[in-house]
């Protein structure tokens, strides 16, 4: 029997898991991927306390600090959740593992938004990428386009200036809406041309992208000639296993948690990006990791407040 | 323990048997997150060999597999390829997909 079992292992469920530890509470986290999303990422400039760091070596640190703790930590896909009475029990794919916790923290994160333009599909890993920092490097001196304005987009956009001949940002708004530190940077660079207000209606090629068709004219034509496409299209939470426990989703798929990160199920809290949380960065997840584990620590050992 | 393949013995060492290939580069995060996975399936299951394929440093093999995206694991039998996954997955998952492939 565990004290808490966290599901998800990034930065809400690992900064959960140091504190959970802390507490002394006996903890295992489940993670089908360690680090999480942010593992793609090159380089992480805004996380406190560090100028530029890539993800994975970000991610590592708190996997290190929360195993120096105590954390046990293990990697699988968890397929079912389940209440018993005032416990819980957790299933993984591999049907031989079950483990049962007083808690639940789900740190279940998000995952990539997927372009549904006809053909996307069809060249995913052949032309079509959603790591730049994984494939950016198979387009040396090659035309990319990267569609999205967010952080990330432009994040993925400077890391292939440095690589393609040609970088086209494709976006679907007149202003992308990355850090403005971000936009300079890229506004900066000579081979990168921002698209404004458009939006990728199909992926062509043969076996490989060589063409992406735009809706609306872009110099008189419709159809971009480019060797790659970095979609970057934001993300989707992962509340699904949240769902088998009857716990709140909203329209927007995220758990709903309230300021103690409690869901509606007693027992059961949510953090990270996967929550209704105002601001999808890491050190919010890593924030909102800390406050669910202090609201188990609360819940387990019955004191109204740690403080 | 996973071997390195080169270019010189990729063709000699991947003709035979059930081998199961990750094609990785060291710059690329999730490639890290696969490395341990890899290295552990390939202690536990015996009927099958396990590579590392460095695309920077095999860059021709890469291309003859048409692998544009890492982590590309690819699953050869007798030298043919029978499947491919694209991504990083956990230990059951790869076991999976190893069973799928190779029944």
């Amino acid at each position: 029997m565990y004290d808490t079992i966290i599901i998800g292992g990034g930065f809400a469920g690992l900064s959960a898991a140091i504190y959970t530890t802390r507490y002394d509470l006996k903890t295992l986290v489940l993670a089908q991927e360690m680090g999480g999303a942010i593992t793609d990422s090159a380089g992480i400039e805004n996380y406190p306390g560090y100028k530029n760091i890539s993800g994975y070596d970000l991610m590592k640190k708190f996997e290190d600090q929360a195993r120096s703790f105590g954390a046990e930590i293990n990697t699988g896909k968890v397929l079912k959740l389940e209440k018993k009475g005032k416990t819980f029990k957790v299933r993984m794919s591999d049907q031989e593992k079950e483990y049962e916790s007083m808690s639940l923290i789900l740190a279940l994160g998000t995952e990539r938004r997927k372009l549904k333009a006809p053909g996307a599909e069809k060249y995913e890993g052949k032309g079509v990428h959603y790591c730049a920092t994984c494939d950016g490097a198979f387009y040396r001196d090659k035309t990319v386009a990267v569609m999205g304005g967010s952080n990330a987009a432009a994040h993925s956009t400077l890391l292939l200036s440095r690589l393609a001949k040609k970088v086209y940002v494709i976006y679907r708004r007149q202003k992308m809406r990355c850090e403005p530190i971000l936009h300079d940077r890229i506004e900066q660079k000579k081979n990168v041309e921002i698209i404004y207000n458009t939006n990728i209606i199909r992926v062509e090629g043969d076996k490989f992208v060589s063409q992406v068709e735009l809706d609306k004219e872009y110099q008189g034509k419709k159809k971009l000639m480019i060797d790659g496409l970095f979609v970057e299209i934001g993300s989707i939470p992962n509340s699904e296993l949240a769902k088998q426990l009857k716990a709140r989703i909203n329209d927007m798929k995220e758990i709903v948690v309230d300021k103690h990160c409690s869901t509606n199920i007693p027992g059961v809290f949510a953090a990270g990006d996967v929550t209704n949380t105002v601001l999808r960065q890491g050190v919010t997840a890593a924030a909102q990791g800390v406050i669910a584990a202090t609201s188990a620590y609360q819940l387990i050992t019955n004191r109204p407040n740690i403080n | 323990m996973v071997e390195e393949l080169t270019q010189e013995d990729f063709d000699e060492k991947t003709k035979q048997g059930k081998v199961v290939l990750d094609f990785y580069a060291d710059w690329c995060g999730p490639c890290q997150i696969v490395k341990p996975v890899f290295e552990k399936v390939s202690k536990e299951l015996n009927e099958c060999i396990f590579f590392r394929v460095d695309v920077e440093k095999n860059r021709e093999q890469a291309n003859a597999y048409a692998v544009r995206s890492i982590p590309t694991i690819i699953f050869l039998k007798d030298g043919k390829e029978v499947s491919r996954y694209l991504g990083a997955l956990p230990e059951d998952a790869l076991k999976e997909k190893i069973k799928q492939s190779f029944n």
